[in-house]
């Protein structure tokens, strides 16, 4: 059963046949159950009838937080509504239930993972689930995604392994192992330098040029007041307020 | 199993002390669906059902029966469970086949069966109580003035023995121990049955593609890989009783 309150049909029908399970919707086959954006809202799943279609299926969330009732951000109210209805599902007899879970934005700028911060408001909700995988994109151009378990509470995991997208699944409707397990670094090595945590790139060389600048006029002038150096700054087109350049001083005088 | 006293009835049965609806569904589910009884038979006992003249329940009977099947390892059907009160010399007396027959008639559902066996309990404990309270009038009645020696005796022979809670009932049974399934996969190393799998990433790094991969895999055969990685346990079976007009909605 494929939930998805947040697609509407045309695109999702393009996806299910790019993944070659347009078929399985077929009466003669039965076997995928979905509801998109386009049949309306989402019933909540603590309604009869998902319960009813639930049994004996695997229920997939996407996403999970659009099944939680309040303010997505709110750990609490992600452990009142989703938890809840997690459970009743499995309850009613469904053989695992599936989501995706946003991370919380810091996670773009870290490098590692844990149940904590590749799930969001995840005190609460990471704690009933049986396992977590955290994932992240480290190459948008072929589509490289790092996957990484975060909390396997019955079982031995295998290590990290990455998977690749393009041009995989346009071609064989589906994506390609990488890298193995064994063979996969972790998240910290995987990373380009580019998001391996930290500014932005264009920040941090901004913040270099400036500091250059500043050293350069002060070895002119070393007398040359913060407030005159942000003057400077100005007549070049650069906004840099006195605060900063008093920063730049000190990190100069280390 | 809760082997329950008879219950002996006041005089003037009220109907708040009786279900038989509730009786006839419980006997129902059980014989629609044998795997009925191993949910209930720890609540109930063949003692907890209504006694019309005093002295024979026919359910009680029947309910009986259907127990010491389940302990011989046999079938609950029309025709054992009929068979079975034959050999007691008891069929006519509950109202023969054609009576056992009309239980699972017109039964709401058999997976309410907890639910119709807890209001059998409930009228059961009740007509207890009520049973009990007439035997402690008579006592007062009888008594020769000595209060405290009464109250004990009220204590002692009136206090209904099966008026508790039927607490086993909320705790697993070992039966279900045993018959559970063990700890299993749909797809080894990856996702496991009976739980809840999260997949956490930021927005547009792929967790939707991903979900359908699995989706994919689900769908797939069995012995089938995911990402070449991960086997397949088992095929996702179809949910075609879905749309099975004959089919309602459960209750929730």
């Amino acid at each position: 059963m494929y939930l998805i309150p947040e697609c509407s049909l045309a695109p999702f029908k393009h996806r299910l046949r790019l993944f070659g399970l347009y078929d399985c919707l077929r009466p003669e086959d039965g076997r995928l159950l979905v509801r998109t954006l386009s049949k309306g809202p989402t019933p909540c799943l603590s309604d009869s009838r998902i319960l009813y279609a639930a049994k004996g299926a695997h229920v997939i969330l996407d996403t999970a937080v659009r099944f939680s009732e309040g303010d997505e951000n709110s750990a609490t109210d992600n452990q009142r509504g989703l938890a809840k209805d997690i459970f009743a599902l499995l309850a009613s007899g469904a053989r695992s239930v599936i989501g995706a879970h946003h991370s919380p934005k810091p996670f773009a700028k870290q490098n590692h993972m844990t149940l904590e911060n590749i799930l969001r408001g995840s005190g609460d909700m990471g704690a009933m689930l049986t396992t977590a995988w955290g994932i992240k994109q480290i190459d948008a151009e072929q589509n490289i995604i790092h996957i990484q378990n975060c909390k396997p509470r019955d079982f031995q995991p295998c290590g990290p392994f990455q998977i690749i997208g393009r041009p995989f699944i346009e071609e064989h409707g589906d994506f390609q192992l990488h890298k193995q397990p064994g063979e996969c670094g972790e998240l910290a090595d995987e990373q380009t330098e580019r998001d391996k945590g930290g500014a932005p790139t264009q920040v941090r060389e901004a913040r270099a040029a400036n500091l250059a600048r500043v050293r350069n006029w002060l070895d002119q002038d070393p007398n040359q007041s913060s407030e005159q150096l942000a003057r400077r700054f100005k007549e070049i087109g650069v906004a840099v307020s006195a605060v900063t350049i008093r920063k730049y001083k000190m990190e100069l005088s280390r | 199993m809760v082997s329950s006293p008879q219950v002996e009835m006041p005089e003037k049965l009220t109907p708040p002390l009786l279900n038989i609806e509730a009786e006839r569904c419980v006997l129902g589910a059980v014989l629609s669906d044998n795997k009925a009884l191993t949910q209930i038979a720890q609540q109930l006992g063949s003692g907890d059902f209504f006694r019309p003249d005093n002295s024979f329940s026919r359910h009680g009977e029947i309910f009986s029966a259907m127990l010491y099947l389940a302990d011989q390892a046999k079938p609950i059907d029309l025709v054992v469970l009929s068979e079975e009160l034959q050999r007691r010399g008891q069929l006519e007396r509950c109202g023969g086949a054609p009576y056992i027959a009309s239980l699972a008639d017109g039964m709401p559902r058999v997976s309410n069966v907890e639910h119709y066996a807890r209001i059998v309990k409930e009228k059961a404990n009740l007509r207890r109580i009520a049973h009990a309270a007439e035997r402690a009038r008579d006592l007062a009645l009888s008594a020769n003035g000595d209060t405290a020696a009464l109250l004990s005796e009220i204590a002692s022979r009136c206090v209904p023995v099966d008026a508790q809670p039927a607490w086993q009932g909320v705790f697993h049974s070992f039966d279900e121990f045993e018959s559970s399934a063990p700890l299993n996969f749909a797809i080894d190393g990856f996702l496991q049955n009976d739980g809840a799998t999260m997949i956490g990433g930021l927005s547009g790094h792929g967790k939707t593609l991903i979900l359908r991969s699995i989706a994919k895999a689900l769908l797939g055969c069995k012995g089938a890989r995911l990402w070449d990685l991960f086997t397949v346990s088992e095929r996702a079976s179809g949910a075609r009783y879905v749309f099975d007009p004959r089919m309602q909605p459960r209750a929730v």
